[in-house]
């Protein structure tokens, strides 16, 4: 398949799914190049509601682009099941494999949602705040992108585009052509400061980055934590079979009940993992400790681990 | 269509204001994401987009290709069609025009 088709592959299996009553979208990279910020992204991010696995892999299993058939990428990907999505682990698929796989990621939940990603869909994408909040992560490449989405929502008067600048210049300017609602400013500080032209501003814009960065980098490695033991079980459990998707994911489920925690964050401490993150920021002089009154309270993002 | 709308609502804002946001989106797209990509962003269709994104791709490709057959001992005629392959693909990666000149 043309890399050039993908888009409308992808856009086609939400169709398909949508159809059937499942309630699904595209998200991340794709969802960016949809709303006019250009990443070379081939990988597909879709979030699916959880209820809906059985039908997102009833259609996987029938769906062969090219005669290639859908199966779990490599041994690393949990299973999809609602039990571990709602933990925020992911699965992640491919049709084919090496450099000309086509490859999807599934979400039941959006990484740090602070609304449900289901109220704002966009026809078939995820909405811009959505997958702003998303691509709060440990990759760089990723905040040009959150930021250029804000501009966006502000432009089409969606006030929640105040939370996703995370450039100074840009919010000056912004701040200077549009009145920024004070409920927004009062739950983040750097937006505070900037509205009061506070030179310390780009320092609390950056201390409030380095923070989702320093988040996100912990999620990452207390998840691979818990997936070593999994991986090498599911490993073992696949030597030599030719398994089918259906086949592959029993598998995957059994292994997941044995070596993976539903909900390792929850597990770990919400509270713990957001102080320590903080701490560490402080530890590596990566911003100063009196910045950390600079950083907003990130619970709402973390509230659907209790749900 | 260029860019997927993210709004179904009218926007509220004078021609005037609107056109000041879109200044401030175009000038942070242009430090942050280069020049010719805010035209991406900005002057191509949703198709398009994809299309040149592709090409991109491809290009990264070949020049990953062309630092791997540095580093070996190609005859010179392979390499004179290595050579000509990368040049082919070069030529198929178009910018869009800048209309903001």
């Amino acid at each position: 398949m043309n890399a050039s088709e993908l888009p409308l592959f992808y856009e086609r299996l939400v169709q398909r799914l949508r159809e059937r009553g499942v309630v699904c979208a595209i998200t991340s990279g794709l969802a960016c190049v949809h709303y006019g910020i250009a990443e070379t992204t081939q990988d597909c991010d879709l979030l699916c509601h959880t209820r809906s696995f059985e039908e997102l892999l009833d259609l996987l299993s029938v769906t062969r682009p090219e005669g290639r058939d859908c199966h779990y990428r490599g041994n690393l990907s949990p299973p999809l099941d609602a039990r571990w999505h709602r933990g925020g682990w992911t699965s992640h698929f491919e049709w084919g494999a090496g450099l000309e796989a086509v490859t999807l990621d599934v979400f039941g939940h959006a990484l740090r949602e602070s609304t449900p990603w289901e109220d704002g869909l966009i026809g078939l994408y995820a909405g811009p705040h959505t997958v702003a909040e998303m691509k709060r992560t440990s990759r760089d490449k990723d905040w040009a992108a959150v930021t250029a989405l804000g501009v966006r929502m502000i432009e089409a008067d969606d006030e929640r585009g105040w939370l996703h600048i995370f450039n100074a210049d840009t919010l000056a300017e912004l701040l200077q052509a549009q009145a920024c609602p004070s409920a927004l400013a009062a739950a983040r500080p750097a937006l505070q400061l900037a509205l009061a032209r506070d030179p310390r501003a780009p320092g609390a814009l950056n201390a409030e980055r380095r923070f989702w960065e320093e988040l996100d980098r912990r999620r990452i490695q207390l998840l691979e934590g818990h997936l070593r033991p999994y991986v090498a079980a599911v490993r073992q459990a696949r030597a030599g079979q030719a398994l089918s998707l259906r086949e592959d994911h029993a598998l995957r489920l059994e292994c997941a009940a044995r070596h993976l925690p539903p909900n390792p964050l929850k597990e770990y401490g919400l509270q713990r993992y957001v102080g320590e993150a903080k701490a560490a920021l402080v530890e590596g002089a990566l911003i100063p400790a009196d910045a950390l009154t600079w950083l907003p309270d990130v619970a709402i993002y973390f509230e659907w681990l209790n749900r | 269509m260029k860019r997927a709308p993210l709004t179904y609502r009218r926007r509220p804002w004078p021609p005037q204001k609107l056109a000041r946001l879109r200044e401030i989106e175009h000038a942070f797209q242009v430090r942050a994401f280069g020049e010719e990509l805010a035209r991406v962003n900005f002057e191509l269709t949703i198709k398009e987009r994809h299309r040149y994104l592709e090409g991109m791709r491809e290009l990264g490709r070949q020049n990953r290709r062309a630092e791997a057959l540095a580093k070996t001992n190609l005859p010179a005629d392979e390499a004179k069609k290595w050579h000509r392959d990368l040049q082919d693909a070069r030529k198929t990666l178009k910018p869009p025009a800048d209309k903001w000149q």
